[in-house]
């Protein structure tokens, strides 16, 4: 990968600061244009954190209408996705805790089957493997709500632990060991299931 | 290396989220481990069915639907007045930390203003009225002592506020507003007393004297300006003070 020296800018962040300033002069086309390049990242971390499409569709407009409010506290010089990502944890968060119940809905329910099978072909398909992972799903919807916040944004939306980090806004130390104790916490339950116990 | 020790660390070397070093380590305990290795094919087999997950569940329709209706509700967002403050202290918004910045300068402005005001309403320094000529006990204690009366009916010290007094030592004038206090104990028949002049315009020849009689509760908390016909003013012009 060709390093940019380090006065120079990637250009997708020149891109994004020439919207996020055009926003702020008070264009709200160009925050339009944020929210077709990053929209799908928030509604499907959402719908991962929230019970169904429905929430997770309000779930977005609300994330999208704080980025707008709030435009002005991103730091141009750190990537937009993390600081999304954090605004969309804690809106889901708001959610859960308005609707006073918790759900852990991970699980792909009809719907969201019906999505993923009209969506790209899954490498892993196959029954055994679609169990395991419904399985799975629910183990992971059972987990402890920091350790599952952690092992769903680090091993499902394949974000850094220092990333993880930022959003969650722990120490990466903190988050490491959630993610650890997560993946064997999932480990047992999954074994449990199967009477596997090595 | 201790198999318990490896299989608490397993879960992260499954993630990627150790050392090269760490990795090694690791790596060399479960070429000689069949049980270990077991343990990390499991953790590997999970991994990949987590990664798996990460296959988008959002259809483009689903988006289009947020999209129509967060459109109109961006339209009419308002700003709130600490948006707007916050904006305009922010100024660029490379530099989140302006904004903090101009919030420390707004707040120890802020703190110096009404510091400088509870002075003035706590203590003030020049006379405070009630109702047009009603004026109020001066908190004279911490005052400059100008000197001591010994002639005519007083005696006792005079005081007068710092402000003033700096005043009159820069101009040789008092300012408007100028309090000057007696204590005094001389008047026998009038027991302990607390007699003020003030300088003010609206009074004949510009100054106003008034008296704080002793009550069974303590000096008189307020006072109103007494009467041409008291004699003070006649006084006071025939010694020339």
């Amino acid at each position: 990968m060709t390093r940019l020296p380090e006065n120079e800018t990637a250009p997708e962040t020149l891109e994004i600061e020439v919207l996020v300033r055009k926003t702020l002069a008070g264009d709200c086309r160009a925050f339009e244009q944020i929210v077709l390049q990053y929209e799908r990242r928030v509604m499907t971390l959402s719908r991962r954190l929230l019970r169904g499409m429905d929430e997770a569709q309000d779930a977005t407009q609300e994330v999208f209408l704080r980025a707008f409010k709030y435009l002005h506290r991103l730091d141009l010089r750190r990537p937009v996705e993390p600081w999304l990502m954090r605004i969309t944890v804690n809106v889901c968060r708001d959610f859960q805790r308005k609707s006073q119940r918790r759900h852990r809905t991970f699980i792909e329910d009809s719907s969201t089957q019906n999505e993923a099978a009209t969506s790209a072909p899954d490498p892993y398909s196959g029954f055994a493997w679609e169990q395991e992972r419904q399985r799975l799903s629910k183990a992971l919807n059972e987990l402890p709500e920091k350790e599952r916040m952690a092992v769903i944004l680090r091993d499902v939306e394949g974000f850094s632990t220092s990333e993880v980090a930022e959003i969650l806004g722990s120490s990466e130390g903190t988050v490491r060991s959630q993610i650890c104790r997560g993946r064997l916490r999932l480990k047992e339950a999954m074994d449990a299931k199967t009477g596997d116990q090595s | 290396m201790n198999c318990n020790r490896v299989k608490e660390t397993l879960p992260l070397y499954a993630g990627g989220d150790l050392s090269a070093a760490e990795e090694d380590r690791i790596g060399m305990h479960l070429r000689q481990c069949g049980d270990c290795r077991k343990f990390y094919e499991g953790l590997a087999k999970q991994q990949s069915l987590l990664r798996s997950m990460r296959q988008t569940t959002v259809t483009p329709a689903a988006l289009a639907s947020m999209r129509q209706g967060l459109l109109p509700r961006l339209e009419a967002e308002q700003l709130g007045w600490r948006v707007r403050l916050e904006r305009l202290l922010m100024g660029e918004p490379r530099r989140p930390r302006m904004a903090f910045a101009g919030a420390a300068i707004a707040v120890i402005v802020s703190a110096m203003f009404f510091a400088q005001l509870w002075q003035v309403t706590a203590n003030p320094t020049v006379a405070v009225f009630e109702g047009g000529d009603t004026l109020r006990l001066p908190d004279y204690r911490e005052w400059v002592v100008l000197g001591t009366a010994s002639t005519g009916p007083h005696s006792g010290n005079i005081y007068v506020s710092p402000s003033a007094y700096q005043e009159y030592a820069r101009h040789g004038k008092f300012p408007e507003g100028t309090v000057m206090v007696l204590e005094s104990k001389a008047a026998s028949d009038l027991g302990t007393t607390l007699e003020a002049s003030v300088k003010d315009r609206r009074f004949n020849e510009g100054w106003g004297y008034f008296r704080f009689d002793m009550t069974a509760e303590g000096l008189a908390k307020k006072t109103r300006v007494l009467p041409e016909s008291a004699g003070c003013l006649a006084c006071h012009r025939d010694r020339g003070i």
